[in-house]
């Protein structure tokens, strides 16, 4: 019996000791992705570790980067509307509908008020599904599974109400210049009704399973803070830049459509982090419902597309026309050159400059919180890539 | 939370055209011509004064563009290209657009990194799809295209690889159909 000495102890650790005592420690490159479940698509993040902390971040696109700008250059005014539909193929409506009313103000087309309210409700109604789809990964990411059968079951009714009217549930191409493809069929009054009564009903109990949940709480609040300014600089817009508590948003301040006709607010975040981003998420439903309601009930009678003519052509000139899109600012910078395509559209979307500023936000955050982040960065890459 | 950026106060809104008048004051010789085109106030500058006037337009507390919205070019062909800058005022409500005319051999510009970092994706993008060169990048490698692809894809020169087959299907003009394809 005797102690066990003390060189033959502390001999391995004293190996890995360099200079004054000091752990030797050495980063490493992380590859995150392209194949991730928290990168919604084909997001690849190049991240380099000091053990659980993130020294450089730095997202790689590009694999899913289709040439929407050149395909544009190829078709005609009517036919580029279903390609910018499949660039977010979360808010399809959204998409179509700058592109409309690009065209429609270059050849100062008037669109009738009965299409300008029917655009908004389908516009805010698509964005009710793409904030439930956040609602619902966004929880998944952080491993609540609950929340999403819940948001499903909601999102449901919507894109019920939303198949009924297009035919469709993901690529719509039913935003036309003038107006809209068809008018609503019987029934979707009461179904898209029904839809926003259930969600509105039903928010509080996202509210009670995520926000109020202690282990949500730790693992978003504080983390992931935005600065505004380096937001501004980034053209950071939507949710993310209004949870950094600046009230920017496109519907307000540069009215489109008919959206200085209803009554809104605009939910503002305070902090900037994780938790912000999805509350602002949450109150933005509730935005969005409120217009469907009062859009439905003062929907004026009269034609779903004005008088367009039949051969569309513009004239020479460039204008820039953006939206609020769910996830923020989406603009087109349409160029003509008085022929029947695009001479030149650079699509500006808000995935693009939002992920741009990813790589800030990572900078110093331990591993874990990486997906805390992204998360809450509600991005699809469709919408990076284009 | 850092300090609370200008925007942050409420929004004076300012007219188009009382906006264009103040850029085109404070801009002063470097504008070549300021105008407004669908409430957007458009400015021309040489390539050369780019920097100093994005510096003023984020700056100068009565301009104030701190929102960097985007950057891409226009190919014009033999008439060269035409960089389109976007920036946009919270605190005024005014979207600002520069145009900067570069030649169709070697195009070269400074880089706006240094001024707004959200142009870091936007010239990268830029400079594989129009083949732009921006002095000064810190990093002016490809972005969705891989390390190796020749060619600059948004050229108006570089056709599109299934139109060099066979002609839009979706062609409408009859004109168009004869000649094989969408004419440009």
């Amino acid at each position: 019996m005797g102690t066990v000495p003390d060189d033959l102890t502390r001999a391995p650790i004293k190996a890995r000791l360099s200079g004054a005592g000091v752990l030797h420690t050495e980063e490493m490159v992380l590859n995150v992705g392209p194949q991730h479940p928290a990168t919604h698509g084909v997001l690849r993040v190049l991240v380099s570790v000091d053990g659980e902390r993130i020294v450089e971040a730095e997202p790689v696109i590009g694999y899913m980067h289709r040439g929407h700008e050149k395909l544009v250059e190829q078709r005609d005014f009517r036919q580029i509307t279903n390609l910018l539909s499949r660039m977010d193929w979360l808010s399809g409506i959204n998409n179509e509908i700058p592109a409309s009313m690009a065209v429609e103000r270059m050849l100062e087309l008037e669109v009738p008020r009965r299409a300008q309210y029917l655009r908004v409700i389908l516009a805010e109604l698509n964005r009710i599904a793409n904030h439930l789809m956040f609602t619902g990964s966004f929880g998944l990411e952080l491993g609540a599974t609950t929340p999403v059968m819940y948001a499903f079951r909601e999102r449901e009714l919507i894109q019920e109400a939303l198949e009924l009217v297009t035919g469709g549930r993901m690529h719509f191409g039913f935003i036309r210049p003038g107006g809209l493809k068809e008018d609503i069929p019987r029934g979707f009054v009461e179904l898209a009704r029904r839809g926003v009564r259930q969600l509105v009903q039903k928010i509080p109990d996202y509210e009670n399973l995520l926000m109020g949940n202690e282990i949500f709480k730790q693992r978003t609040v504080g983390v992931g803070v935005l600065d505004p300014a380096l937001a501004l600089d980034h053209g950071v817009s939507g949710p993310i830049l209004r949870a950094c508590g600046i009230p920017h948003d496109i519907r307000k301040v540069d009215p489109y459509l008919v959206y200085d006709e209803f009554d809104f607010e605009v939910p503002v975040g305070q902090q900037g982090d994780s938790f912000d981003r999805f509350w602002v998420l949450i109150q933005e439903m509730r935005t969005s419902a409120r217009i469907v309601e009062q859009a439905l009930d003062g929907l004026p009678a009269g034609s779903h597309i004005g008088a367009v003519p039949k051969r569309l052509t513009l004239p020479e000139g460039q204008i820039y026309c953006h939206a609020e899109n769910p996830l923020g600012e989406l603009g087109y910078y349409l160029v003509s050159d008085g022929g029947a395509r695009p001479y030149r559209m650079k699509i500006r979307t808000p995935s693009f400059s939002n992920i741009s500023v990813a790589a800030h936000m990572l900078r110093g955050a331990f591993v874990p919180d990486m997906i805390a982040i992204l998360g809450s960065m509600f991005f699809v890459v469709g919408d990076i890539d284009r | 939370m850092g300090t609370p950026p200008r925007s942050l106060r409420s929004l004076e809104r300012v007219d188009p055209e009382e906006f264009s008048r103040r850029v085109a004051l404070k801009l002063e010789g470097a504008a070549g011509h300021v105008d407004v085109r669908f409430g957007a106030v458009h400015v021309t500058l040489p390539a050369g004064d780019l920097l100093a006037a994005a510096r003023l337009l984020q700056g100068d507390p009565e301009l104030d563009c701190a929102y960097f919205t985007f950057l891409s070019a226009i190919d014009w062909e033999a008439e060269g290209f035409e960089v389109l800058v976007s920036l946009y005022s919270l605190t005024y409500g005014a979207t600002v657009i520069a145009h900067v005319r570069l030649p169709a051999e070697d195009p070269v510009m400074p880089s706006l990194t240094g001024v707004y970092g959200g142009a870091n994706w936007h010239e990268r993008e830029c400079a594989e799809m129009f083949g732009i060169l921006f002095e000064g990048h810190p990093n002016l490698v490809k972005l969705y295209l891989p390390e190796d692809f020749e060619g600059y894809p948004l050229r108006k020169s570089f056709r599109l690889a299934s139109r060099r087959f066979k002609s839009w299907p979706g062609a409408k003009d009859e004109e168009e159909a004869q000649a094989g394809g969408p004419l440009r």
